[in-house]
């Protein structure tokens, strides 16, 4: 037991060390082709990811993996990093449907009242105690963060927004890192201590993994990611679709009609 | 708590599932944007076989057919009857999409849209694609009917109209939009 702890420990190293080159790398990408200007939040998450491991290492290195300090430490600058991954998600949900103006009016307030009640869900359905109540806020954000990129896919998908392909990477590295890490924390609120080792190694590797998209994204992206769009007069929309919708209640009508037949 | 594991498990392996969903077709089918304006077509290709549906739905020709030839020939006929319905009640509903895609963009491309009317219109095309499938249904199993085919074509047609009017608008206000002294509303 003790020898598969210090291999864990070594692949953990190993893992760290790939994804902090690999954040660098992303972020002298994002600075040489000057994307910092329009993606901040995703730029600053990524800069405090960086210097969040160093500073982890240190703590585990100086006080032990499984200390108070470390423990503390770890969790701190994990919130931190969670909530500029969340302002990094709201971003990118504005930068691609913002000039919508419109829809995007429904929209925020469909991501709010989603990532809130899921958020909430989970803050209640989670473990209260000392050591879980802060795990439990990790699972709420995540999984509420998820669910608010799933639910701005489904409307852009629904008014046929065209998504450049590596904004949707970032959004689908987003999401997907979101989602195992809800499973990751819950599974780490179930079986606790017997899980924390594994719970940093799968946290790590799905790191790297949303890495490894977030850098093929930064990649292909272009100077100008979104399209300018131009919107039409209020008045089409005003004029235009109660007629739509008129006529689907007629048509729908016909269709029971000729059901009862 | 293990209830509630496996309530977040099915819950994540949900929103994966939506996630691959809401990404992935649009890619399949390469839509347009909506700033494209060329995704409004809005012809509605159903219309222009009416005449023959009617003919072919004929009551007369399948009585005929089976006081003048065997039992087979009319099953046959009738079978192709059924068929021919369901390939039209197919067309009329790729019309619907392609109206109903046509409004969803009018929507995006709106500075200011109302939740209600927006909500109507999800909520009646759900209904709409719901009972498009009893009525297909009805069609595989029953005679089908022409009286009910043309009513709905009808009115597929005059949402067409609808739309077709307020792409001449669009047009209009693309026009104005283009003019750096217009007062549209952007």
């Amino acid at each position: 037991m003790p020898f598969a702890m210090a291999s864990m420990a070594n692949v953990l190293k190993i893992l760290w060390g790939c994804s902090l080159a690999l954040q660098l790398s992303v972020l002298l990408l994002i600075v040489a082709k000057k994307h910092y200007q329009t993606f901040p939040a995703t730029f600053s998450y990524l800069l405090i990811g960086l210097l969040q491991s160093p500073v982890v290492y240190v703590v585990y290195s100086i006080w032990g993996y499984e200390s108070w300090q470390a423990f503390r430490v770890g969790w701190i600058s994990q919130a931190i990093v969670t909530i500029i991954r969340w302002i990094a998600v709201c971003e990118l949900c504005h930068l691609i449907l913002g000039q919508f103006r419109g829809i995007w009016g429904i929209t925020w307030r469909a991501l709010a009242l989603s990532g809130g009640i899921v958020l909430l869900l989970t803050l209640l359905l989670g473990q209260h105690d000392f050591v879980r109540i802060i795990n439990t806020f990790d699972l709420g954000l995540e999984c509420s963060m998820a669910t608010v990129l799933v639910v701005f896919f489904l409307f852009a998908r629904y008014y046929r927004v065209l998504i450049h392909p590596s904004l949707q990477s970032i959004g689908i590295a987003f999401c997907l890192y979101s989602c195992f890490r809800t499973l990751n924390d819950m599974l780490l609120q179930t079986l606790l201590r017997n899980y924390a080792a594994t719970w940093n190694l799968v946290d790590e590797v799905t790191y790297l993994a949303t890495l490894v998209l977030l850098a093929s994204a930064v990649l292909a992206l272009q100077p100008r990611p979104v399209q300018k769009v131009a919107l039409l007069p209020s008045a089409v929309y005003a004029e235009f679709i109660p007629q739509v919708n008129d006529r689907l209640i007629a048509l729908n009508n016909r269709l029971s009609q000729f059901l009862k037949t | 708590m293990n209830l509630v594991l496996i309530a977040l498990g099915i819950f994540v392996a949900t929103l994966l599932g939506l996630l691959v969903w809401s990404v992935g077709r649009k890619n399949a089918t390469g839509k347009s944007p909506p700033s494209q304006r060329e995704s409004l077509s809005l012809a509605c290709k159903h219309l222009t076989n009416l005449p023959q549906i009617r003919q072919a739905l004929e009551p007369g020709d399948l009585t005929y057919i089976a006081n003048r030839s065997n039992r087979a020939i009319a099953r046959t006929v009738r079978h192709e009857r059924r068929r021919i319905a369901s390939l039209y009640l197919e067309s009329l509903r790729e019309d619907f999409e392609q109206l109903i895609e046509a409004a969803q963009v009018v929507a995006s491309l709106s500075p200011k849209v109302e939740a209600g009317q927006e909500w109507k219109r999800f909520r009646l095309t759900l209904e709409f694609r719901w009972k498009y499938q009893l009525v297909r249904a009805r069609f595989t199993i029953g005679p089908p009917a022409f009286a009910a085919l043309s009513s709905l074509a009808l009115l597929v047609s005059s949402l067409a109209l609808d739309i077709e009017r307020a792409v001449a608008k669009i047009g209009e206000a693309a026009v104005l939009t283009s003019q750096p002294s217009s007062s549209a509303d952007r």
